[in-house]
């Protein structure tokens, strides 16, 4: 695990965490939990951590992704803390609007309108 | 490349796996290959990746319970009209009527059973068979069913502006109300004490770009000046009234 590398990449800007994706498909189970691990880190490290997933690099995900994102969310739920999801792609929100996830996670159109909107 | 026939499953080609998550890669990859080759267009590709992804990993998480001795078999045909598959378990099968309906509120936030409902999203047809242990699905190569796709909308902003001038007694208010109804935009116009007049709005910038502008072109008689500031949408207004 020690030698695993990271699936994600962060930045911290004015106190976000802005997280991107190393992967272009968040597909396979396997990867995701791996993932879901990291961020769960990530929440776990700042309390009340204001957490920026930007999905730039991301041309496919499956459900397996989408309940990774919704543990995600609940974890930084009950840290009191924030998330959104920025720079999704038409095809990438087609998913999210068929399963009415948009619904549930704050999803804004650019990093810089999430930025602004923490 | 292949003669695999999609309306004829007896031609159809046949990947057996071990069931293990790492090994669906290559009946996944095969399928991804004969759509290349007949050229079916981007937006095909993603549907089939997404319905392969979703039925392999329930035959080897649901149906077999990642039981290594156990094997996933999976049949397909792909010609330029039409890409069919089917992927088998050798589990105990499930009742499609006892999977939950996920979009539900109270169940929005329930981390799995969205596979299925992805699936049918985006193939032309889908089914099971023997009691849940076969899935049967196909995706026409024009296919008018996908979903098409759309940018994400821009986040609602708000917007607080002070008109200046001979503003106040002279049906500002109600015709701020007025305008504000027809765009569909949230929040207040009210008099201040020093004269002016403040509204605040929330909605998409180019509804509230036409709300202010519209005010402008329609009172430009009484309006000496106009000062504005833009910050996040709080949600909180469900209307748009006169206050104060």
């Amino acid at each position: 695990m020690a030698n695993r590398q990271s699936h994600v990449s962060v930045k911290y800007t004015s106190g976000v965490q802005v997280v991107e994706f190393a992967e272009r498909k968040i597909l396979e189970e396997l990867s995701i939990s791996e993932i879901g691990e990291e961020l769960a880190k990530l929440v776990a490290l700042g309390g009340k951590a204001k957490l920026l997933l930007s999905f730039k690099n991301v041309e496919h995900l499956s459900s397996a992704a989408l309940g990774m994102l919704i543990t995600l969310n609940r974890q930084v739920e009950q840290a009191k803390g924030e998330l959104r999801l920025a720079d999704i792609s038409p095809p990438i929100y087609e998913v999210f609007k068929i399963t009415r996830l948009n619904k549930l996670f704050k999803i804004c159109a650019t990093t810089e309108e999430a930025m602004e909107s923490f | 490349m292949t003669h695999a026939d999609p309306d004829n499953e007896a031609s159809f080609n046949v990947c057996v796996v071990p069931s293990r998550l790492a090994e669906i890669a290559l009946p996944k990859q095969r399928i991804l290959d004969e759509l290349a080759h007949f050229q079916y267009a981007e937006e095909a590709s993603f549907a089939m990746k997404l319905a392969l992804e979703e039925a392999l990993t329930n035959a080897v998480r649901h149906g077999n319970r990642c039981d290594p001795s156990k094997r996933v078999t999976v049949r397909y045909a792909v010609n330029e009209r039409k890409a069919v598959v089917t992927v088998r378990d050798e589990g105990g099968g499930f009742a499609l009527d006892k999977v939950p309906d996920c979009t539900s509120a109270e169940r929005l936030s329930t981390p799995n059973g969205r596979g299925i409902m992805l699936m049918r999203a985006y193939m032309d047809e889908l089914c099971y068979r023997d009691q849940g242990r076969e899935v049967y699905f196909s995706m026409l190569r024009q296919s008018t069913r996908r979903p098409c796709s759309e940018k994400v909308p821009p986040s609602p902003v708000r917007r607080t502006v002070y008109f200046t001038g001979r503003v106040q007694g002279v049906g500002f208010r109600n015709h701020a109300l007025q305008v504000a109804s027809r765009l569909n935009v949230t929040g207040y116009v009210r008099n201040l004490p020093d004269g002016r007049v403040e509204l605040v709005a929330e909605g998409h910038e180019e509804l509230l770009d036409q709300l202010v502008q519209q005010i402008e072109c329609d009172m430009k008689g009484c309006i000496a000046d106009i000062c504005t500031c833009a910050s996040p949408a709080t949600g909180q207004f469900h209307d748009f009234h006169v206050a104060g």
